[in-house]
């Protein structure tokens, strides 16, 4: 997905008009400056329909078409802060408990890592480490200072802020690492009769930080970043 | 890259789905037993202790995604291929923007190496054939997904 990557297309010009033309009402200051909005699935730009409301359609795909995602900054802040709260009990509560010989033990997260690191698979535990510690709190810290600093910091290091957004976008779902590792090992050792491996109540945790990271990295919009502050 | 050869790829990658969800990822040998474990037998297995959520999750982002990824590419890239414009196009070509998204088939391939690691210390672990095929998996759908169906839009009307 790339909507900066948008060919030309001079001989049919962008198409403007809605598909329904009865939202054409004035300007209703937000929208006005812009004159065009890029389709966020196919690339398309299309004229902009003034109006305050006006779910207008992409004329290509029919995606919906939104000048700026609709209330992105509430729905970032929304998953970011409950991901930061869930982010405690997915560390805290063991993601899995494995019995061996009648002795049943608790695993964390980071207990897991600590095992691998005094195996001496420290290349595995570095990867571990990223991918079920680092990358959830960057992702967090990372979304709440760009959803924070559109409104108290919008002119500041943009350029790196949209880096910060690719970047979170980019290795979001490598958090799932652990919640596959905790399946396959529970399903493998689930004949054995020597050991065997329940998941854990942390896991389900760890795996709703994941996906609400996502779905915040999603809602918010990266033209935000953009915007000048007197349009806002 | 154009659509005979955007066709043979996504071929390519429903074989090597088919193997890596098909065949074991991981053997263990217990004694005289043997236990062989694929993926979607992993998943049902969490489905049947009760981690309904995990379960859920595992399985779109890691079968149902990677699935209607290359079947919707099928869908569309088989007509094409033949002249013809598919029905309903521009539908399955906003259905792959999102699925894309969900995609996690790399990710599960370092996950399963991980836990044959971790398995080891508790029984002899052997790789198996799905393993190998998870890994190639992932780098024919990174291939494809970089290749982009973007000029497709164009044939929309």
């Amino acid at each position: 997905m790339s909507p900066t990557a948008l060919p030309g297309q001079p001989e049919d010009g962008p198409h403007s008009g809605p598909p329904s033309g009865q939202h054409a009402g004035p300007a209703a200051g937000q929208d006005s400056g812009t004159g065009w909005i890029g389709c966020k699935c196919c690339g398309l730009v299309s004229a902009a329909v003034p109006g305050p409301s006006a779910p207008q359609h992409c004329p290509r795909c029919n995606h919906t078409l939104h000048w700026r995602k609709p209330m992105s900054l509430q729905r970032t802040w929304a998953c970011v802060l409950a991901a930061a709260v869930l982010y405690v009990p997915a560390n805290l509560l063991p993601i899995m408990h494995t019995t061996q010989a009648f002795r049943s033990s608790p695993h964390t997260l980071l207990g897991g890592i600590a095992e691998l690191w005094h195996d001496g698979a420290w290349a595995l535990a570095a990867i571990v480490f990223i991918a079920s510690i680092a990358v959830p709190l960057m992702k967090i810290g990372a979304l709440a200072l760009l959803a924070w600093s559109v409104h108290y910091a919008p002119q500041w290091r943009r350029l790196e802020r949209a880096r910060v957004y690719a970047l979170v976008e980019a290795v979001g779902h490598w958090s799932m690492l652990d919640v596959y590792v905790v399946v396959l090992l529970a399903a493998m050792l689930r004949f054995g009769s020597v050991a065997s491996a329940q998941a854990g109540p942390g896991l389900l945790a760890f795996a709703a930080v994941v996906v609400l990271t996502m779905v915040a990295a999603n809602s918010f919009d990266a033209r935000l970043i953009w915007q000048d502050p007197e349009n806002q | 890259m154009d659509v005979q050869s955007l066709l043979a790829l996504t071929l390519a990658a429903l074989l090597v789905f088919l193997i890596a969800h098909g065949s074991p990822v991981v053997t263990i040998r217990l004694g005289g037993s043997e236990a062989r474990t694929t993926f979607p037998m992993a998943i049902l297995a969490a489905w049947d202790a009760g981690e309904y959520g995990v379960a859920l999750l595992s399985g779109v982002s890691a079968v149902l995604a990677p699935a209607l990824f290359i079947g919707i590419r099928l869908y569309l890239l088989l007509p094409l291929a033949l002249g013809r414009v598919p029905v309903g196009l521009a539908v399955c070509l906003r259905l792959l923007h999102h699925v894309s998204r969900w995609n996690t088939v790399e990710v599960l391939t370092v996950a399963a190496l991980l836990s044959l690691v971790r398995i080891a210390a508790l029984a002899q672990a052997t790789a198996g054939p799905g393993l190998a095929a998870l890994a190639a998996l992932a780098l024919l759908l990174a291939a494809l997904e970089s290749a982009g169906l973007h000029h497709l839009w164009w044939r929309v009307r």
